[in-house]
């Protein structure tokens, strides 16, 4: 009875065993093709790239609008990293837009109006999003109200009550300190030089993590009999991911160094991977989105992960509408337009399943990278705002169409 | 992890279901750590004993002990209290996490908040060696690449993981190849020698013989016998195939037959040739497999099966082959090849179904409009593309033989619990007694065809297990139309699990298992045990 070879039945799909039989040359090509298939929202990133930078005839890699880029676009990919959470859960939320909106006003009265601290205002305000996430949360999670709706409701509220809290004026000049957690850059720390020490640094730091961190991954599975990539894809991809850092370091180190919103770009996808990765809350969330009724029967509190999955995405978009009010350094009737969207669109281009439990992290901020360039790339081209609307629709229902493509292909369900 | 499992005892106890099923007087008694079999059939009782061990149904008389102490449980929660879990289906697993976190799910060992995968992935490892799958699982690969044995191992792995002291289950081995049958029987025997006590209900007499240490064989809701498997001469004599098929069918009374005797079966109206049907979804598993059968002008024809026979599946696949998958075979109607791949085909060619399952690709009814009315069939009753709301379109839709199209119309599922809903608000012909929506259905379909001059009924009409779970009112009201129809000279098809009923109703059987025909019998000459005996199939 030992051993019982079990033969992967009709249910089976296909993948994912580990098969002996393979020569050396086949598993290193299947090694290669399954990445390019994981990987294939990463290698759409980079063909992005490449056409826009062919298609703006190089000003899309200029040093300056390669920290625009990532000053443009922070709000957004801070969204995205919430939304692929609620998405994962199987849930949605449409309201994201307007609580920055409504926390970048209230965070208004807080700093401009009522003249507090710059932090006290800020961590104000983020618990104003606490606030905000618990109420939908209360409804999604123990009334039991479809967050579709509950959010759609949200959104219009939201929206309605940053209208009375600006009282139909714009709420403008904020402190300076506030203003750089938009638009701020960690530079010249070493003096005025050409190329900013720091910036290169912490690119180099950065990038001797990833080796160390990818080879203790590596030494892991194999000391668990597990199937590992060939060494020599191992070091190539290695290779090419930091020669990428570096460059893209080069590009921040020769305008101004590192934005502030970088920074808390950077922190927020070490916690949320490691949330989503490895803790216990990250993958009962998935558990939550793949198989509800698995995950209950299993004992997980599949309301309070719920609650504060919202809670959380609360918290966020607050961030969201701090980092967008403080690059504006202006608090308007119109802030978070669309962002709802343009988050979704992230996380969906990013590999998230609509029917929940799959998608990451790093998934979403490609995608939200994709749409980033999209946008730079387009206005830098003078194309209007109809046009670059259109194209990005285009690129969602693609990138959503190529995925069920390939779903269906391997054979999954 | 020494698990504790708690020994239980049934003693002289009654419990009814909504539905109208139940048990009588049941005595059972299970040791800790050992496993017990529940032998019955469909509507033996066998799913009733576990639920009230699992607290779904509540006890009326009688005690229940758990673990020596009498327990009164109000709901299934405070089972679960006590460990007592019970796995009923489908093994429930999320495709996208690991195998390791589908063992551990909700009891991940976590320090911090944090998941310790190596420690997680080294401990489900260890565990699915003991359970016979040590060469096969990758523990760090998705939960989606596992085979539907490999799936229950996860399941009762979570069930040794959750420290759970009693685990009831129901019907684990439908669906599975000889392989993962005896990766399931293995799994299963496992799980009792780590101290979980575990009860299994089945109909599988001879997978159950090798699981169980006893069998209790369960009929028409009573407790036959217990008989225990060992290896002894004596105890192979008491557990012999037949002796137990004997048992199962002790207490089944064939009531008389009731008048359509008296018809003789015209012509052949309906032939299958080698049909062939695929699940809708899992298109790689057939569900019914080369089955040829006939049926005669005003013939009854039973379809007799037990839990994954296939008989529903062939049921549905006959009408339309939007219910199935890559159906292959011939179908022929009056003897003239009938291509039926919708709905709509197949009622046109004579074909007619009544079912209570629930189709997710089903007819898009639409509401609002005081009939059976599909959006398909929308187009031939609009006038200048309106649809007039206040006429009654009842009498037309069985004028286009669409009579059936209600019972096609989703909603409650069958043997979904307590699905007891009071259908009157449906109107028609008016029957005594409470009807569920499901039995409503079968009583809309077959009144409607009745209602049709002879010569625009349907040649065929397929019934999906028409009397499941009626009163015996009602059970004879649906009886006395089907004979009516079929001395109509309409030819029935009648999918059954009644033992009783299929010998009582019908002129001939099919019996089936496993998607494929096991017999024809001509049940004036079958007995109840000959019956169940080809349900059961060769071991």
């Amino acid at each position: 009875m030992s051993n019982l070879e079990t033969k992967p039945s009709d249910d089976t799909a296909a993948g994912g065993r580990v098969n002996p039989v393979e020569n050396k040359f086949t598993t290193a090509l299947s090694h290669v093709l399954s990445d390019l298939g994981k990987n294939g929202i990463f290698i759409a990133l980079v063909l992005v790239v490449v056409v826009f930078q062919v298609l703006t005839n190089g000003v899309l890699l200029r040093p300056q609008n390669v920290s625009n880029l990532i000053v443009q676009n922070g709000y957004i990919l801070i969204l995205a990293i919430g939304m692929v959470m609620v998405i994962v859960a199987g849930h949605i939320d449409l309201s994201v837009g307007s609580v920055a909106a409504f926390v970048g006003a209230v965070s208004g009265v807080f700093a401009v109006n009522m003249g507090l601290p710059w932090w006290l205002s800020i961590i104000l305000s983020l618990l104003i999003g606490a606030v905000v996430g618990a109420w939908q949360g209360f409804w999604i999670a123990y009334v039991g109200i479809p967050a579709f709706i509950v959010t759609l409701a949200g959104m219009l509220i939201f929206r309605g009550l940053a209208l009375v809290v600006l009282g139909n004026a714009n709420i403008g000049s904020f402190p300076e300190e506030y203003r750089a957690i938009g638009n701020g850059f960690l530079t010249n720390v070493f003096g005025d030089l050409n190329v900013d020490p720091l910036t290169m640094g912490v690119a180099a730091i950065a990038i001797v993590a990833l080796i160390v961190q990818s080879i203790r991954t590596r030494r892991g599975r194999q000391s668990y009999g597990q199937a590992v990539e060939p060494i020599g894809w191992f070091i190539g991809k290695l290779v090419l991911v930091s020669v990428v850092i570096l460059l893209f370091a080069y590009a921040l180190a020769t305008f101004k160094g590192i934005p502030v919103t970088l920074i808390i770009l950077a922190v927020l996808i070490l916690i949320y991977g490691m949330v989503m990765g490895r803790s216990v809350f990250g993958r009962h969330i998935y558990a939550i989105g793949g198989n509800l009724h698995a995950a209950e029967l299993s004992g997980i509190k599949t309301r309070n992960v719920t609650f504060w999955l919202f809670v959380n995405m609360g918290v966020l978009a607050a961030l969201a509408g701090l980092v967008f009010t403080a690059r504006l350094n202006l608090a308007g009737p119109k802030a978070g337009d669309g962002f709802e969207l343009e988050a979704i669109s992230a996380a969906f281009i990013g590999g998230a399943a609509v029917t929940g439990g799959v998608g990451t992290i790093s998934g979403a901020i490609i995608g939200g990278l994709i749409i980033g360039v999209l946008n730079n790339g387009m206005s830098i081209m003078g194309i209007g705002i109809e046009w670059q609307q259109a194209v990005k629709g285009l690129v969602l229902l693609l990138a959503v169409a190529f995925d069920v493509y390939n779903k269906r292909r391997s054979g999954g369900r | 992890m020494p698990v504790h499992g708690l020994p239980l005892t049934l003693s002289s106890v009654s419990a009814r279901s909504a539905a109208g099923t139940g048990i009588r007087s049941v005595s059972v008694e299970v040791s800790a750590g050992a496993v017990h079999g529940i032998l019955g059939e469909n509507l033996s009782g066998a799913s009733e004993v576990l639920a009230v061990i699992g607290g779904y149904l509540p006890v009326d008389g009688g005690t229940l002990t758990v673990g020596g102490v009498e327990q009164h449980f109000a709901a299934h929660e405070a089972a679960e209290a006590l460990g007592v879990r019970v796995v009923r289906g489908e093994p429930a697993i999320v495709p996208h996490l690991s195998v390791a976190e589908n063992i551990y799910l909700g009891r991940e060992g976590a320090v911090r908040g944090f998941i310790r995968f190596g420690r997680l992935n080294a401990n489900a490892a260890e565990l699915l060696t003991r359970f016979g799958l040590g060469a096969v699982t990758n523990p760090a690969a998705p939960a989606s690449t596992l085979s539907r044995a490999e799936r229950w191992i996860v399941e009762l792995l979570r069930c040794l993981v959750a420290e759970r002291t009693v685990v009831l289950l129901d019907e684990p081995f439908t669906g599975l190849d000889a392989r993962g049958l005896d990766l399931v029987a293995a799994g299963i025997g496992r799980l009792a020698a780590e101290g979980v006590t575990v009860v299994v209900a089945s109909h599988r007499i001879d997978t159950l013989r090798r699981v169980a240490s006893e069998v209790t064989v369960m009929s028409r809701g009573l407790a036959v016998e217990t008989v225990s498997t060992g290896s002894a001469p004596a105890a192979r004599r008491l557990s012999a195939t037949s002796r137990l098929i004997e048992l199962m069918t002790a207490n089944i009374v064939v009531t008389p037959r009731p008048t359509h005797e008296s018809i003789a079966p015209g012509d052949v109206v309906l032939e299958l040739v080698d049909f062939t049907a695929h699940h809708p979804v899992d298109t790689a598993r057939a569900v019914v497999e080369n089955v040829s059968l006939t049926a005669r002008r005003g013939e009854i024809v039973g379809l007799a099966g037990l839990e994954g026979s296939g008989v529903s599946d062939l049921a549905l696949s006959l009408f339309g082959r939007s219910f199935s998958s890559k159906v292959t075979g011939e179908l022929r109607v009056n003897g003239h090849p009938l291509v039926a791949s919708t709905p709509q085909e197949s009622v046109a060619g004579g074909i007619g179904l009544s079912t209570a399952a629930n189709l997710k690709y089903d007819l898009n009814l639409l509401g609002g409009i005081p009939s059976r009315i599909s959006s398909s069939m929308l187009a031939r009753f609009a006038r200048l593309g309106l649809v007039d709301r206040d006429r009654d379109y009842k009498t037309a839709a069985p004028a286009f033989g669409l009579g059936g199209i209600s019972a096609l119309v989703g909603g409650g599922r069958r043997g979904s619990a307590g699905g007891g809903i009071d259908g009157s608000d449906f109107g028609g012909p008016g029957a005594g007694g409470t009807w569920t929506t499901d039995a409503r259905r079968h009583l809309d379909a077959l009144t409607a065809w009745l209602d049709l001059p002879l010569e625009r009924r349907p040649v065929v009409v397929v019934l999906d297990h028409p009397t499941a779970r009626l009163d015996t009112a009602s059970l004879q009201v649906v009886r006395d139309l089907i004979v009516e129809l079929a001395a109509g000279g309409t030819a029935v098809l009648f999918a059954s699990d009644d033992l009783d009923e299929l010998l009582v109703m019908t002129n001939r059987v099919y019996t089936f298992v496993a998607g494929r025909v096991t017999a024809d019998l001509d049940t004036r000459a079958a007995s109840p045990e000959t019956l169940l005996a080809h349900m059961i199939g060769p071991a």
